[in-house]
């Protein structure tokens, strides 16, 4: 048997945290333990200290009905915040459990969504594309959260 | 024998002919026995043998005790690994030099096997040794980042236990986390 089947949680989890949030995601689908490790929000929180530059994640209800997103934030100093994001009519519709990060893009036909930090303005943006396209005529919708300004900005 | 006083720490040799050691001075280059989960004894000097904090404790807990240290968690191979890395670790102690005590840790990572590293994790954990554990994880780290779940699974010794629909309900959700990954 390999010598890393044996490896302690603590120990599996303290290389997970150095990862980025891209192959954390792929990794939720190693085995059961590791899933529930990835997706817990004890790690999630870590994750986020460790790493101050990928301070946005998303969560999510694990295999549950509700794809309501809340957003969490570490500073600088450690500092951490959680909040749920105000409801929008698209925000059932965004289909982004587990984790994500910073200037990371998931795309879920016909919806795309990007965060981001937005280093001019000091803020965070979650964007919210969906496609909705018919025959060959174009239509796309986009809606953007700030979080600074805590709330959905609906475009066009 | 004056030029090896002033150099103790130079003397590595694990064993020494037991009619030498009565020339010795106290001081010099003392030696600790350290024995293995499989019954090896490694004689270390004793400079390198506090560097893993278990066993310090265990003599500053009974500082007369034992010639021999029971280590009953550490197997012999990667064992030797650690101490390799330990006894690099002590030259920069004396004389710090962050550049190149960087490019020595990268050094000693780029030579181990995937098994080599995950062996020694548990080890360094054991005896409580943060340096190697920072490098040994972000070694690991460093492998695995641009893997697929395949490779990381046999990197781990991991067994499957998703059935076929839940892991491709996984892959499925976070696809573009699928993409642009290493060859195996």
């Amino acid at each position: 048997m390999p010598a890393g089947s044996c490896l302690p949680e603590d120990m599996i989890k303290e290389t997970l945290l150095r990862l980025p949030v891209q192959s954390l995601l792929r990794f939720q689908a190693v085995c059961k333990r590791w899933l529930a490790l990835i997706t817990s929000s004890n790690f999630i929180l870590t994750h986020c200290k460790h790493r101050p530059k990928h301070s946005i994640m998303l969560t999510n209800t694990w295999f549950g009905e509700n794809y309501g997103i809340s957003m969490l934030e570490a500073d600088a100093t450690g500092k951490l915040d959680h909040r749920n994001l105000p409801s929008s009519p698209m925000n059932n519709a965004v289909n982004c459990r587990g984790i994500g990060s910073s200037n990371a893009l998931g795309n879920y036909p016909p919806r795309t969504f990007g965060f981001g930090f937005v280093p001019e303005i000091n803020d965070y943006r979650l964007l919210i594309v969906d496609d909705a396209s018919l025959e060959g005529h174009l239509n796309l919708r986009a809606v953007v959260y700030t979080l600074i300004e805590h709330r959905f900005l609906e475009g066009s | 024998m004056s030029s090896s006083a002033e150099n103790p720490t130079l003397t590595t040799e694990i064993t020494k002919p037991s009619t030498e050691i009565a020339t010795e001075t106290a001081q010099s280059a003392k030696k600790i026995n350290l024995k293995t989960s499989d019954d090896q004894i490694f004689e270390v000097e004793e400079s390198v043998a506090m560097e893993f904090a278990t066993v310090k404790s265990f003599f500053e807990d009974a500082p007369s005790s034992t010639d021999t240290v029971p280590l009953p968690n550490v197997p012999a191979k990667p064992f030797s690994q650690v101490i390799e890395f330990c006894k690099e670790q002590i030259k920069f102690k004396a004389n710090p030099d962050e550049t190149e005590k960087k490019k020595s840790n990268s050094e000693f990572v780029k030579e181990k096997t995937n098994e080599d590293l995950v062996e020694m994790i548990p080890v360094a954990n054991y005896l409580e040794i943060k340096d190697l554990l920072d490098v040994l994880n972000q070694a690991v780290a460093d492998r695995i980042q641009n893997r697929s779940v395949e490779y990381v699974r046999s990197f781990f010794g991991i067994d499957n236990d998703f059935t076929s629909e839940e892991e491709a309900l996984l892959r499925e959700e976070h696809a573009w986390a699928f993409e642009d990954v290493d060859e195996d």
